[in-house]
């Protein structure tokens, strides 16, 4: 389940900050910048679209590690309703589940999206 | 055409002295000395791969010599410092920051960024002609706004001296145009040392008092040439046979070497 989540945030985050543009760090070196301001003011902000971007494929998988846990062996959540309800032919409950882990993803990958537009804007238009 | 004198008569605001520089084997530049006068505004010209912009970061403390020295008010440099500001060529804005916020940022680095420091860099925003747009982000402007930005994050941090990197380059033609008219007036008002390097030489003759020939393999000054041309300049200035002079005596002196680099090393 950790490693579901933490390891596109982890890399991605590993990637944003590898990626800090040279030539920002040499405007701030520029003004005598030490390393630690040159990581609060330039890496830091840098590395936040990617940060992002690594918990929005996190979500997903999270979502899908939890339900797939959940089909096999478990006593409550959406995943032991579709798989219970499966066994039983019960199609109604069987889709009622399905449409709302559906929706559950579409709706966190849309608040992601939401959140990025916020808090990174200079990565849109 | 005077050849200028490398010897400023008063005690030179910026003292280069037999600087070089190599990269590995590659002689980069060789034996550069030359003493600039407060408030003289000087361009570099030469064509590619003469060094110019090494001798640029040198100056600013980004790039070490490999000998000699630089001095600003008879103190050697040792690394970069708020007493030089340098616009680069890219921007190099941040995007998550706002016009005045991007500008402010030498002022925060030295942790100098007071209100008078913000109000200073709002009247610096006004003279680069940004009035209006202090709240704007780098994705809303046009190139030549940015590059105003530029200036004035530069000039924000009151430098004694100020270091340009070919700024107009990415320009296009008409805007260079204007931009340069403007770092005139901008310049007028303070007046402050300029190195400017360039690659256009009708640029250098426009903006200088003296413009600094670089020749190239290694890169070396071959020529200080004594802009005597009144001020202040307008555009018209350019159509003036004295100007055209200027340039074209340049030309000749770079033309060489240009072919050389054109030809055999595909530019």
């Amino acid at each position: 389940m950790i490693t579901l989540v933490l390891f596109p945030v982890v890399i991605n985050t590993e990637a944003g900050l590898r990626t800090t543009s040279v030539r920002l760090i040499e405007m701030l070196r520029s003004f005598g910048a030490t390393r630690q301001q040159i990581f609060w003011k330039i890496s830091l902000p840098s590395a936040a679209p990617f940060v992002l971007a690594g918990l929005k494929l996190g979500i997903g998988r999270g979502l899908i590690g939890v339900v797939v846990a959940e089909l096999f062996g478990s006593r409550a959540g959406l995943g032991q309703l579709i798989s219970q309800s499966a066994d039983a032919f019960n199609m109604p409950n069987l889709f009622a589940a399905v449409v709302i882990l559906a929706t559950a993803g579409i709706a966190m990958t849309a608040g992601f999206t939401w959140l990025e537009k916020r808090l990174v804007p200079w990565t849109k238009d | 055409m005077a050849e200028g004198r490398a010897v400023a008569a008063v005690a030179p605001k910026l003292s280069v002295a037999g600087l070089c520089k190599s990269f590995a084997t590659l002689e980069v530049l060789s034996k550069i000395g030359i003493d600039i006068a407060d408030g003289e505004f000087i361009s570099i010209v030469g064509p590619s791969g003469c060094g110019k912009t090494t001798f640029l970061r040198i100056v600013a403390g980004l790039e070490e010599a490999s000998a000699g020295e630089v001095r600003i008010d008879g103190n050697p440099v040792s690394g970069p410092g708020i007493d030089r500001g340098f616009v680069f060529q890219s921007d190099n804005l941040l995007p998550w920051r706002t016009v005045l916020n991007n500008a402010l940022i030498g002022p925060e680095v030295a942790g100098t960024a007071t209100p008078q420091a913000r109000s200073r860099t709002l009247d610096l925003l006004k003279l680069v002609g940004l009035a209006g747009f202090e709240h704007y982000f780098p994705r809303q402007l046009s190139g030549g706004m940015r590059q105003r930005v530029n200036l004035a994050r530069a000039l924000a941090v009151d430098p004694k001296i100020l270091l340009m990197d070919e700024p107009f380059a990415a320009l296009d033609a008409q805007t260079r145009e204007i931009m340069q008219t403007e770092l005139i007036r901008i310049w007028e008002q303070g007046r402050k040392t300029v190195l400017f390097v360039t690659h256009q030489i009708d640029e250098a003759v426009f903006l200088s008092d003296r413009v600094l020939v670089f020749a190239r393999r290694p890169g070396r000054l071959r020529e200080i040439v004594n802009i005597e041309l009144p001020r202040p300049r307008a555009l018209g200035l350019k159509r003036t046979p004295e100007f055209v002079r200027y340039v074209d005596h340049i030309w000749s002196l770079i033309e060489e070497d240009v072919r050389q680099s054109v030809l055999h090393e595909g530019g």
